[in-house]
């Protein structure tokens, strides 16, 4: 497993790896932990000529709570989500995904960001941000600006980014009091890639109505997948069998999983139908729990 | 000098020796290895699983800075002799099968060597890999075992008569009489899947060539040392002792690194080419592409029972999917012989084998080689009769065991059990999972809708391999009986050091041959250096055989250690008495000091050594100078009774374990989960249990594992699928079940120090695994004849189900 040669570059901040990103355009890839981009180097299934490294940039790892999000530096490793007392309090969706990813080793040194800019259509960030509704903060030559979650991804491996930009901060606005979350994968093994996963983020009033819910999903499609449609069967109902059996349904119709070695289609939106029962309940009863 | 008297060290759980230098990082690898001058090798490997090829153009290569050699198939043919594994057959086949270890002139399995490029720097001879250019004529590939054996079917070997390149029907007893008397008859077509071993380390080779001597130096992490040496002079035109062989630590083998010589021999040429030592270290995706596979099979399997569960006969016909190239096949083939009724009493049974050709990497050695394979045929077939029967799995087991008042016990090849209680294994581990609460547990959670098994497997493990079952293959060659080499030498300051014709992978050798040295000599395992691998021109090693497979370990080489041992004692108390000036049976050995038996007048092997060394001027004629121990252990086998008929002990010791799994099946994903896992295992006598135990947990995560997670799936082309950790689904430490596991030893007969040889398990947590999804399955009359679980298969299968 031996890489193709290429130059390094170490960004000093955002404004110097946005210029050498766009210096170099489409032969540059920028590397945060290098959890996914290495491997793929390795195998030369990326032949990047350049690597900007942005480890080195100050004040994008951090978790903080600013008017009623949670704002997350893009730098943050995995690791620093799961021990969040934060996270643990304000998102525990979050702490629900982030034990599920890789190993320990790969959870020290990846990144929330480079997760999300990676766009792996099995990643385990994607519907998480998608169900909480997430906004990406990007800077590039031409400045900031704010991307929808939902708006991010287009396809497999590929996102909205321009090539000149960086993501900096994820930002997930804090659900009321009366909201649960959960996040359920199924992997062949610990760490291992999603076969399907879903991430379902809900809040229910006194008589247990659901006012708004989140749903994204994992391996569901070429990206990660929210499903408005399956959203809209719940919204307004009481957390049933039926309605969830009908939601599971309308996910399973929006979905477009990638057969692979782990399984069909066909099997995985199986699959997926099961996670979304499972992991509405979960959630429903966690909203119960928060009252 | 000595810290301890030698006294109960045999079977304590003495901390390995070699634990510091491997937990400091300071083991030395072969990649750890760095020679002057020296260059890295790289291979060009087929994307075709069949094709011919037309020509090679490496210009581009050559032109890239660094390139020093690329080297074609072809060029390597011109050089080299093949290899010699399958002259070991008598069938015509064998004639037309040239295996170089690359391809000449056509690819046969996808990842197949067809040049190497040798470099200055590793990534140099990789970037050269992309620029040699490979004009490939894609053939039809033959994937399917059964289809090649057809007549017509395209040749994966150009020239062979037939796919199928072995052919035999081994009978025994009164097959008709079994079958016609029997109240019920089960039958399945098993499959058992393609998996391989996934150690942390891969092949890694470095071959430097001194023109001077003539002697070509080999570092590697080969596991059969002396049989590569052999292999590899005769296909290099050399004596096998120009052939020196160096091997230290690695990263694990569970037989696959049995099988690396041809890659061996290539880097050689290498070497000898260029003038230059030459390294190569294979990719994680070329070990699982072409390294090696374990025995892929299909099964048409017949049993015969009465209504009360007894046994009466099998019949199964193998067709063995080899890949395309017999390394140490038809060992696996084969090896059922060595323990055709297991741990049985039923003594008719017929075994109609089928080697067959595919293009698909060759197969060879697997831990349990060939027997696990087996244990899937006798004990899934056994699983389906207990269900049709209405018994209870454990019941109809303790229906058919041999009894321990039947040793030795001779199975019906002439295999000689050499003691053992398989009644009360399979009670003890019944124990150990709470038995009868599962049943009970299970009961009650089927009826809420869930779906739990418990899986049952009792597995032999013949140890301790007859050389005689090579006969079988080609008839009339003299081989037989197994041997084992140990040298001793304790030096001018007393120090002792010892060597074995061994080499080991994670086993604990160096830990076990001092605390055996130990026993004898009344030292501390702590006094006793073990030299840390394999120099064939240091090791006293004789035979081919030498090197570590088949868990030979505990028994040759115990045995071959204790003899050494013997004799170093009768060396120093000789040695000693003379010193003493009395005669010799009125010393004793205590604490590593020759003492006058009844006094406190001794004298310590400091001082022996150093009269035996550096003052023989004064020893007299009929005492040998110096302290040198060797010993051959020679196993007491014998040839074949009958190479007819198949008959003979080929093996030594008769190892067994039992398995039993819990699991429970999520109705609306497929998937297993583990709930509870036990094993247990006879190793005989037991020389250091902590070992063992590790041994047993190594079992049962490559065993469940294979089961759960692990399965090499070719494409329809015969590309390979899973030629990465992605998919290729090599569990952790986290995937395992929590081990529960248990030794009990009931000394093997034939062995000096009743050791049995241990670690493989013979499938059977890979059976309890399959037999446990099966269980589970039961209500929904769903039957399972493969030895994987698929999720989405099993989920299909749930919903297909009429039980629903």
């Amino acid at each position: 497993m031996y890489p193709a040669s290429f130059d390094y570059f170490q960004a000093e901040n955002v404004e110097q790896a946005s210029r050498l990103l766009r210096e170099y355009g489409e032969e540059a890839r920028v590397i945060a932990g290098g959890q996914s981009l290495i491997p793929f180097m390795k195998y030369r299934l990326a032949l990047p000529k350049y690597l900007v490294d942005i480890r080195g940039i100050p004040g994008l790892s951090f978790i903080d709570k600013k008017d009623g999000c949670v704002r997350i530096g893009a730098l943050t490793v995995h690791r620093e989500i799961e021990e969040s007392d934060l996270i643990r309090s304000q998102l525990p969706i979050m702490r629900d995904a982030a034990p599920l990813i890789g190993d320990p080793q790969v959870r020290n040194l990846g990144t929330l960001g480079g997760a999300l800019c990676h766009a792996d259509p099995a990643g385990d960030w994607g519907p998480v941000v998608l169900a909480l509704e997430g906004r990406l903060k990007c800077v590039g030559a031409n400045g900031e600006r704010e991307l929808e979650a939902k708006d991010f991804f287009v396809d497999a491996y590929s996102t909205r980014l321009q090539p000149d930009e960086v993501l900096t901060e994820v930002v997930l606005p804090v659900p009321g009091a009366k909201s649960g979350g959960a996040y359920l994968k199924l992997a062949r093994r610990t760490g291992d890639f999603a076969m399907a996963s879903v991430a379902v983020q809900l809040t229910l009033d006194e008589a247990g109505v659901c006012q708004h819910i989140g749903i994204g999903a994992g391996a569901a499609g070429r990206t990660p997948l929210r499903v408005p449609d399956a959203e809209g069967v719940v919204r307004g109902e009481k957390i049933s069998a039926t309605v969830l059996k009908e939601a599971a349904r309308r996910l399973s119709q929006a979905a477009d999983p990638i057969p692979d070695l782990r399984g069909s289609g066909e099997y995985k939106r199986e699959i997926l139908k099961a996670l979304l029962q499972r992991a509405a309940q979960i959630a429903a009863s966690r909203c119960k729990e928060r009252r | 000098m000595s810290t301890g008297t030698g006294k109960g060290v045999i079977g304590q759980a003495v901390k390995r020796k070699e634990d510091k230098r491997l937990l400091i990082g300071k083991g030395i690898f072969v990649d750890d290895i760095v020679l002057p001058e020296m260059l890295f090798a790289s291979f060009v490997r087929s994307p075709y699983a069949h094709a011919r090829i037309k020509g090679i153009d490496a210009s581009g290569a050559m032109k890239l800075p660094g390139v020093v050699s690329v080297v074609t198939g072809e060029e390597f043919a011109s050089f080299i002799k093949p290899l010699e594994a399958h002259s070991l057959l008598d069938t015509s086949a064998a004639e037309s099968l040239k295996d170089y270890g690359i391809a000449v002139k056509k690819a046969i399995y996808h990842g197949e060597p067809v040049a190497a490029v040798v470099a200055v720097d590793k990534y140099v001879a990789k970037d050269a890999i992309g620029l040699v250019e490979v004009n490939y004529d894609p053939l039809h590939p033959v994937l399917d075992p059964e289809e090649s054996m057809d007549d017509k079917a395209v040749r994966v070997q150009d020239g062979t008569p037939s796919n199928v390149v072995w052919h035999r029907i081994f009978s025994y007893g009164d097959l008709d009489k079994a079958f016609s008397g029997a109240d019920l008859v089960v039958k399945s077509r098993l499959y058992f899947h393609r998996v391989m071993t996934a150690p942390l380390e891969p092949y890694a080779v470095i071959a430097s060539f001194d023109k001077g001597g003539g002697i070509l130096t080999i570092n590697s992490n080969s596991s059969h040392p002396g049989r590569d040496a052999f292999l590899i002079a005769r296909s290099l035109n050399m004596s096998p002792n120009k052939v020196r062989m160096i091997c230290q630590d690695n990263g694990g083998s569970f037989g696959n690194k049995n099988n690396m010589y041809p890659y061996i021999m290539l880097v050689g040429y290498l070497a000898m080419k260029t003038g230059r030592p030459v390294k190569w270290i294979m990719e994680r995706n070329e070990h699982l592409l072409a390294s090696s596979h374990g025995n892929e099979m299909i099964y048409y399997g017949e049993m015969a029972f009465k209504n009360d569960g007894t046994i009466l006969g099998m019949k199964a016909r193998m067709i063995a999917d080899e890949g395309s190239e017999l390394r140490s096949e038809p060992r696996g083939a084969t090896n059922w012989i060595r323990q055709l009724t297991s741990v049985y009493r039923f003594r008719n049974i017929q075994m109609d084998i089928n080697c067959v050709l595919t293009n698909k990497c060759p197969t060879a050695s697997m831990r349990s080689y060939g027997k696990q394979q087996h244990s899937f045929l006798i004990e899934s077939l056994i699983e389906k009769a207990a269900r049709q029967l209405t018994m209870d799995p454990a019941k109809i087991r303790f229906k058919n065991f041999i009894l321990p008042k039947e040793m030795p016990y001779k199975n019906p090849t002439g295999g000689v059990y050499d003691g053992g209680d398989y009644p009360t294994c399979l009670k003890r581990t019944l124990k150990m999972v709470g038995y009868e609460a599962w049943r009970e547990r299970q009961r009650k959670l089927r009826e809420e809708g869930k779906l739990i098994g418990i899986g049952i497997s009792v597995a032999m493990e013949a140890y301790g391999g007859n050389k005689s079952q090579m006969a079988l293959w080609r008839k009339g060659l003299k081989s037989s009986g197994d041997t084992g080499s140990a040298m001793i030498k304790i030096d001018a300051e007393g120090h002792v050091s010892a060597s074995v014709d061994s080499m080991s992978m994670g086993h604990s050798h160096e830990t076990t041959t001092a605390q055996i040295i130990a026993e004898i000599l009344t030292l501390s395992p702590d006094d006793i250096d073990v030299f840390p691998g394999f120099d064939s021109w240091i090791t006293a090693y004789g035979e081919r055989g030498s090197g570590s497979y088949g868990s030979r370990f505990g028994i040759v080489h115990h045995g071959a250690i204790l003899g050494a041992a013997q004799k170093m004692r009768e060396k120093i108390l000789r040695h000693g008495a003379f010193m003493l000036g009395i005669p010799v049976k009125k010393v004793d050995l205590v604490q590593g000091r020759v003492r006058v038996k009844g006094t406190k007048k001794s004298v310590g092997l400091k001082e022996v050594g150093f009269n035996a060394w550096m003052n023989t001027g004064v020893l007299p004629k009929n005492l040998e100078a110096g302290l040198v121990a060797h010993h051959v252990y020679n196993a007491p086998l014998k040839p074949l009774e009958a190479p007819e008929l198949g008959r003979g002990n080929f093996s030594l010791t008769y190892s067994y374990g039992a398995a039993v799994a819990v699991v429970e099946i999520d109705r609306e994903t497929g998937m297993t989960s583990l709930l509870k896992f036990v094993c247990l295992e006879d190793p005989g006598k037991c020389i250091n249990p902590m070992v063992c135990e590790g041994q047993v947990h190594g079992q049962i995560g490559h065993q469940m594992s294979a089961a759960l997670f692990e399965r090499l799936i070719y494409d329809e082309d015969g590309r390979l699928l899973t030629s990465t950790f992605k998919d290729y689904l090599a569990p952790t430490a986290a995937d395992l079940p929590k081990l529960e596991t248990a030794i009990m030893e009931t000394p093997a007969l034939f062995t000096p120090l009743g050791t049995r040889g241990m670690a493989e398990g013979g499938g059977a947590p890979l059976v309890a695994v399959v037999n446990a999804v099966r269980d589970a399955l039961s209500p929904l009359g769903i039957e399972l004849e493969n030895s994987y679980i698929e999720p989405e298969d099993i989920l299909k299968r749930i919903r297909g189900s009429s039980h629903r």
